[in-house]
């Protein structure tokens, strides 16, 4: 018996013969093996009767069911009867109707779906996007008066019934001169420019789709009807070639199966001018498919005023209609006619079919506009490059030898998918929010890749530069769209807030926030947030809190109180009263967040997780370990079972949080694992330089501290320095806490000026994002320093830091507090070395109080509190008392001298 | 973080070469399909052809209008095409359970000419035929794959696999008619 491949061979070869050839042929190879044999002839006779369609038919059902069409004729849908079929495309098939109760005496055209395009995606869209088109009322679109759904479950539209010619042939026919083609042609323009107004694009445009009736008016066909039926033109999928539109016209970005744009029917619009003003089409169909197409995507267009001069041959080599033709019918000379297309009309002509929508007019509009300036003996537009190509041009004339910054592209890329997320979301609901969607993901994807146009990613484009780029084009391409350039400039905010720049990330979601404040809702609401993030992360509570409300009102309003938008402002605002140090009501806020999340997902889910681990960070912080430690252990078995293992970044960041949980417990062995499995995961899913890869290295960092691993600690606190410092193009909020930490480590290790120096780099840090000198996070690197000075005998200016940090810290949270206390307990040091010993003594007693009442009897605020109490006895002559301190501080614990204050590095969050 | 999120982060870490992002979408592709096949058999305007090119265009609607690469677009259709197969048979075990049980599944592959019963032991059918045929030929299990449960054309299949489109259709006539011989036995 022959092997596998053996088979095959024989199979295929066999497969190609017939009758006494293909026996022929099985005897000479088969010869004695019978089981060979008949193996063959048994797969031969399978071939021979092979009808086994896939089950159900599968493959043949999309073909076979659009036949059933015909039985439509005569038959009625809703108000109409069906006459006959005019006309069947790819997409379905178009019957000439009139209304059955003789209502109106009016003819119209039904389209109707074709079978397989009918899933359930569809015919929603269906329904919606009628509502849009409905209201699509200009006198040269083809109104569109009905639509419903067939019994078979089909959607169908009935449109206003044009009886009018292609304006190609309208224009020959009549012998119209250029000047007259052009004034019909505008007002082509202008329709589609409504429709653009409205946000309904066209997607198909062609002289069969723009019918000019015979009293010479213009009306267009099938407006938005591409999209509706066109699956592929939203999900981007390559089929089988594009049997619904007319390669001719079709775009690059169509072709490429990019997003579409009203710039897409800029581009048709550009093609048809062509054809109107030439009699040719700037792409020749004569040519194959793949010879089209390249051409089309290289945008090597002849001037329409040199082409006309060629006389080309079509494909069976028959001579194209002479230069003499084309100019008879338009009433003129072949002299004048060059000699009227030479110059201002060339060069719009190929503005207009620039292969980059970017080069092109932003709107059907200019492009009009342009023509009349033409008409005018203005100088046109067309010739001179638009500000966005200059800018784009200057990009790339700049990009030279300065690195990319990683972050920026991972900005791009989170907010590019937000968007593709919310195209998808919104397609439901308002279509117009879609088609704003979808022109922000394109608006970026270009952005991006204009800025990196060989799609290297290489060195030599700054984030800096890509960003600003942006923020150009936003300003110059959109200014005719207000509400969309808002929309955006929210977008471009969140990439400068990602990158650090949280200086010019306000100034976009103000400007944002500004063109929706009248109107309020949802784009307000989101802007407004933003800010208010801002606003907290620069101290400025105030308009945090007024924000932050105000998203919280119009998400309520807009979506009533349970959905995941509101939840996030309710979760906002719960972080922001944490940083107020208003726990309680930070508090009550995130147990409303987390009740909120359990109503709203009421089985296993990601934003149910993300919630226990919001909610288990408060609790860290309040201290409620045992039930930050549940909710962390509960969270993170939810996401097991979501995902079947543990490899998700909302689990490693839980994975996190109870490492950290544990460490203040002090259970350092249990949690040392944990923050390594955590880092792990987290560089091998966001890559080894990402934000959260630091926040880890910063608690893994405490943790060694904790341990006493002093030299493993710096290390990680440099990881995390690295991080940060590559990530943010500017100066960044974490960066603080960062230089902070390590002092402290230094501190530790005796290293006194280098602690120094990295307290004055956080404080600087802190300057640079515009901290207030009263914000509370000053007082975690002033009071270190306070504590060098301590050490090195600088006992003035220690003391004069210590009381300024005092009043900040009982300011902040109150005389009960863990913070305050160790102030209490470090100037009454200072006092102590003073000679001041009044008020050391009651402050280091207040200090030992709380610490004795709160703390084991072996944590190291509590042994030292004790420790100065008997130093400042004994300085008093008060050897008894001493010795009573003495003894309470003596079991030692340990090299307990891990006195890291955390600063504001949210790892909790 | 929704489940839309999630779907759209790794379809995009996958396109992005990411391996793992796979495993991870395995489970939540085939519950979107899995979704999407049984709203198309519950359409109250009876009989309902489920194509699965239909539905699969679907789910790629639904998911990923990310900007994948070509490339992902085909990872996505062999997934699809798989994850449909699992569907289909797993949905012709649970009919014959039920019919066991006496309860009632109302579904109905094509018009008129497949019983529902005889549709499930199709699938059933094939399927064992295709894993019989893995057996000698992975390959040509993926290559019928494609075919029967993604209704892809010949064109798309040899992108898919990467071979050429005359390549291609030699091996699906051969691999037809294997399974086809496996059926009849």
């Amino acid at each position: 018996m022959a092997d596998w491949e053996e088979l095959q061979a024989l199979f295929e070869a066999a497969a190609q013969l017939e009758g006494e050839e293909r026996a022929a042929y099985l005897d000479a190879v088969c010869g004695e093996d019978t089981v060979l044999r008949e193996e063959l002839e048994a797969l031969l006779n399978a071939d021979a009767e092979d009808t086994l369609s896939p089950p159900g038919g599968f493959s043949d059902g999309l073909k076979s069911a659009t036949s059933f069409d015909d039985q439509l004729e005569g038959s009625q849908l809703g108000a109409y009867t069906l006459l006959e079929r005019i006309g069947a495309g790819g997409m379905g098939t178009v019957f000439l109707a009139e209304r059955s109760d003789g209502a109106f005496e009016r003819r119209v055209a039904v389209k109707v779906v074709r079978r397989g395009m009918d899933t359930e995606t569809v015919v929603r869209r269906f329904v919606a996007e009628r509502q849009i088109l409905s209201q699509l009322d200009h006198p040269s679109i083809s109104a569109l008066l009905d639509g419903g759904v067939t019994p078979d479950g089909r959607p169908y539209l009935v449109m206003e019934y044009v009886d009018g010619l292609p304006i190609t042939e309208y224009c020959d026919r009549h012998r119209l001169s250029i000047d007259e083609r052009l004034a019909l042609f505008k007002s082509v323009c202008r329709a589609v420019h409504h429709a653009h107004q409205n946000l309904v694009v066209h997607r198909d445009l062609k002289p069969s789709n723009i019918l000019v009736t015979e009293d010479g008016t213009v009306k267009l066909l099938d407006f938005g009807i591409a999209k509706l039926l066109d699956e592929d033109s939203d999900a981007q999928l390559t089929r089988t070639g594009m049997p619904a539109m007319t390669p001719a016209y079709a775009s690059p970005e169509q072709l490429n199966h990019q997003p579409v744009t009203t710039v897409t029917d800029v581009y048709a619009l550009g093609v048809i001018l062509y054809e109107l003003l030439t009699g040719r089409r700037p792409f020749e169909a004569r040519k194959s498919p793949e010879e089209l197409r390249q051409e089309i995507l290289s945008g090597d267009a002849p001037k329409p005023s040199t082409v006309i001069t060629r006389q080309p041959a079509d494909a069976d080599g028959r001579p194209e209609r002479t230069l003499e033709a084309i100019s008879a019918s338009r009433s003129v000379p072949p002299g004048r006619l060059r000699h009227a297309l030479a110059g201002d009309l060339d060069t719009i002509c190929l503005m207009a079919i620039r292969p980059e929508p970017q080069g092109r007019y932003a709107s059907a509009e200019q492009l009009a506009d342009d023509l009349d300036r033409h008409r005018d003996g203005q100088p046109v537009r067309a010739q001179n490059p638009s500000v966005g190509y200059r800018v784009r041009k200057f990009v790339r004339r700049h990009r030279a030898g300065v690195a990319t910054t990683a972050a920026v592209v991972l900005a791009f890329a989170g907010v590019i998918t937000y968007y593709t997320h919310r195209l998808q979301e919104e397609r439901d609901t308002a279509l117009a929010q879609q088609e704003k969607a979808e022109t922000v993901v394109e608006f970026l994807t270009n952005l991006f890749f204009e800025a990196d146009p060989d799609n290297s990613l290489g060195e030599d484009v700054t984030a800096r530069q890509i960003l600003e780029a942006g923020r150009a084009n936003i300003d110059f391409d959109l200014a005719d769209q207000p509400e969309l350039q808002a929309t955006m400039k929210r977008v471009l905010g969140e990439v400068y807030y990602e990158v650090g720049n949280s200086d010019v990330a306000w100034e976009l979601f103000s400007d944002a926030y500004d063109q929706f404040r009248e109107r309020g809702g949802l784009e307000a609401a989101s802007s407004r947030l933003s800010l208010g993030i801002i606003a907290q992360d620069r101290g400025d509570y105030e308009t945090a809190v007024e924000a932050m409300q105000y998203a919280y009102d119009q998400r309520v309003d807009a979506l009533g109180p349970e959905h995941e938008a509101v939840r996030e402002a309710v979760a906002a605002q719960a972080f922001l009263q944490e940083t107020l140090a208003n726990f309680d009501e930070a508090g009550r806020l995130h147990e409303a967040a987390f009740a909120m999340a359990e109503a709203l997902y009421p089985q296993d889910d990601v934003a149910l997780a993300q919630a226990h681990s919001e909610l288990a960070g408060y609790y860290r912080t309040q201290d409620r370990r045992p039930e930050a430690e549940a909710l962390l252990r509960d969270g993170i078995a939810m996401m097991e079972r979501l995902q079947g293992d543990r490899r998700h970044p909302l689990t490693a960041k839980m994975i996190r949080q109870l490492g950290g949980t544990l460490r203040n417990s002090d259970r350092f062995e249990e949690s040392e694992p944990l923050y390594r499995e955590a880092i792990a995961l987290q560089e091998d899913m966001l890559g080894p330089d990402h934000y959260e890869v630091a926040v880890s290295w910063n608690g893994y960092s405490q943790l060694l501290t904790n341990m006493g691993r002093s030299e493993e600690a710096m290390e990680a606190n440099a990881r995390m320095i690295d991080i940060i410092e590559s990530r943010f193009d500017g100066p960044a909020p974490a960066l603080g806490a960062a230089y902070n930490n390590l002092a402290f480590m230094l501190l530790d290790l005796h290293r006194y000026d280098e602690a120094l120096e990295n307290f004055d780099k956080s404080l600087a840090a802190q300057d640079a994002i515009g901290l207030p000198p009263d914000h509370f996070n000053r007082t975690f690197p002033s009071a270190g320093k306070a504590q060098v000075y301590l050490l090195v005998d600088r006992l003035d200016e220690a003391e004069a830091i210590f009381r300024e940090m005092l009043a900040i810290r009982i300011d902040n949270v109150g005389e009960e507090h863990r913070l305050v206390q160790e102030i209490h307990s470090d100037l009454g040091a200072v006092l102590t070395e003073q000679a001041n010993f009044a008020e050391a003594e009651s402050l280091l007693l207040a200090a030992f109080d709380y610490f004795d009442r709160t703390l084991d009897d072996t944590a190291w605020d509590r042994v030292e509190a004790a420790q100065r109490l008997a130093a400042l006895y004994s300085a008093m002559g008060e050897p008894e008392q001493a010795a009573t301190y003495e003894a309470i501080a003596a079991p030692a614990p340990g090299d307990g001298e891990g006195d890291t204050v955390e600063g504001e590095v949210a790892e909790a969050t | 973080m929704t489940d839309e999120d999630q779907l759209t982060q790794l379809l995009v870490a996958w396109g992005d070469g990411d391996p793992n992002a796979l495993e991870q979408l395995t489970p939540l592709v085939y519950e979107r399909l899995r979704q999407l096949a049984q709203s198309a058999y519950r359409n109250e305007h009876g009989a309902q052809t489920l194509q699965p090119t239909a539905v699969v265009n679907e789910a790629w609607l639904q998911l990923a209008n990310a900007q994948l690469e070509l490339q992902s677009r085909h990872h996505f259709y062999a997934l699809a095409a798989r994850m449909m197969r699992r569907i289909l048979v797993n949905h012709a075990v649970a009919r014959k359970a039920a019919k066991r049980g006496g309860g009632q599944v109302m579904l109905t592959l094509n018009e008129g000419q497949y019983s529902a019963e005889q549709e499930s032991e199709e699938v059933l059918a094939l399927n064992e035929a295709l894993e019989n045929l893995a057996e000698r030929d992975a390959d040509l299990e993926a290559l019928l794959e494609l075919h029967y449960f993604g209704g892809y054309t010949t064109m798309e299949i040899a992108e898919a696999m990467n071979v050429s489109e005359s390549t291609a259709k030699r091996q699906l006539r051969f691999a037809r008619a294997w399974v086809r011989r496996a059926l009849e036995r």
